[in-house]
């Protein structure tokens, strides 16, 4: 889709137009569906956020001031309510007590391979999570994700460090166990 | 050997250093071991990563659900919430009832205080006009505040003993 059909249809979408909306949806649904798999590592939790996410940015969607900035602001919609999902998991299960169900694709190659990123990755704090799928998955530069988080570049430099050391290190933990 | 550069590794590689950061790396590279096997690794959990995650789709009837989340939201009554319905729905009452009978309440009270001022003068002005009544009313008020002294002494003295 070229950008300018895409900024169209999000202006017309905007304008309360529901076919449109749909458009967006399925053009946004795989995005906003892997930002909340990695957030939650949990196939059903994310399938309910990502929708949720979408009805509130459907109701929402006149707040939007800047069209071009429609994917981080879903993103960012979606983040949140990642954020609060864990706070409620974490208040109902007791605090560091997440349930991890592993993420199996019939269609990946190596679904061991899979299954031990994912649980490595959902043993990362939420910061750290939250700036490696910005960056590996979502693709945003490091001057973008400051604006998405509210925190300064050189934060995000080191927090994407931080990250990719703690992931490596629960790999090789998850290696050797 | 100069002090590794590891902290400046992930910015490396996603290419987020300026000019002379990133000719310090690789000066670095070129000749520590250490620093080139983590960067290797860093790429190899960054591929990794991008893979699982490209593998992963939403749903296919997923635009379907969220068509009927928002339709189930739409149907849903305004006042669907409850707790905020009852309390609006009697304030909405009283306020109508108010309109209703307000300007009625208004003028009641405003009639019954003009009677009572009315009554209150008629008795001072009958009272002064009439000399024997006067001092009747003299006498009957000292007689009344007496007798609330003593009352009130007596109620205090059983009260405390």
């Amino acid at each position: 889709m070229v950008d300018e059909e895409l900024y169209h249809i999000i202006h017309e979408a905007k304008g309360g137009n529901q076919e449109a909306f749909t458009k967006l949806v399925n053009r946004y649904k795989g995005t906003v569906y892997r930002f909340a798999v990695g957030m939650l590592t949990h196939h059903m939790d994310a399938e309910d956020v990502a929708q949720e996410a979408f009805v509130k940015a459907f109701y929402s969607l006149s707040s939007l001031e800047n069209e071009y900035a429609f994917s981080s602001w879903m993103i960012r919609i979606v983040s949140n309510l990642c954020k609060d999902r864990l706070k409620k998991r974490a208040k109902d299960q007791g605090f560091g007590d997440e349930p991890n169900e592993s993420i199996v694709d019939p269609n990946l190659a190596d679904p061991l391979e899979k299954m031990s990123l994912e649980e490595s990755l959902g043993s990362l704090s939420v910061d750290h999570r939250e700036v490696i799928l910005l960056h590996d998955v979502q693709g945003y530069r490091y001057e973008e994700i400051a604006d998405m988080v509210d925190v300064p570049i050189g934060t995000v430099k080191s927090r994407l460090f931080a990250a990719r050391m703690a992931l490596r290190k629960e790999l090789a933990r998850g290696d050797r166990g | 050997m100069s002090c590794h550069v590891e902290d400046q590794l992930s910015a490396y590689m996603d290419d987020e250093l300026n000019e002379e950061e990133r000719q310090q790396v690789e000066t670095h590279l070129e000749s520590c071991d250490s620093c080139q096997v983590l960067l290797e690794e860093l790429f190899t959990i960054q591929s990794s990563v991008i893979h699982t995650f490209s593998q992963l789709q939403a749903p296919a009837d997923f635009e379907i659900r969220v068509q009927q989340a928002i339709a189930d939201r739409e149907e849903t009554p305004v006042f669907g919430k409850g707790w905020l319905f009852v309390p609006l729905m009697a304030f909405i009452a009283l306020g109508l009832l108010w309109i209703a009978t307000g300007a009625v309440f208004v003028k009641l009270v405003h009639g019954f205080l003009k009677l009572m001022i009315a009554m209150v003068y008629t008795a001072s002005h009958l009272i002064s006009g009439v000399p024997v009544l006067s001092g009747i009313t003299v006498v009957l008020s000292l007689i009344i505040i007496s007798t609330s002294v003593y009352s009130l002494r007596r109620l205090l003295q059983t009260s405390t003993s």
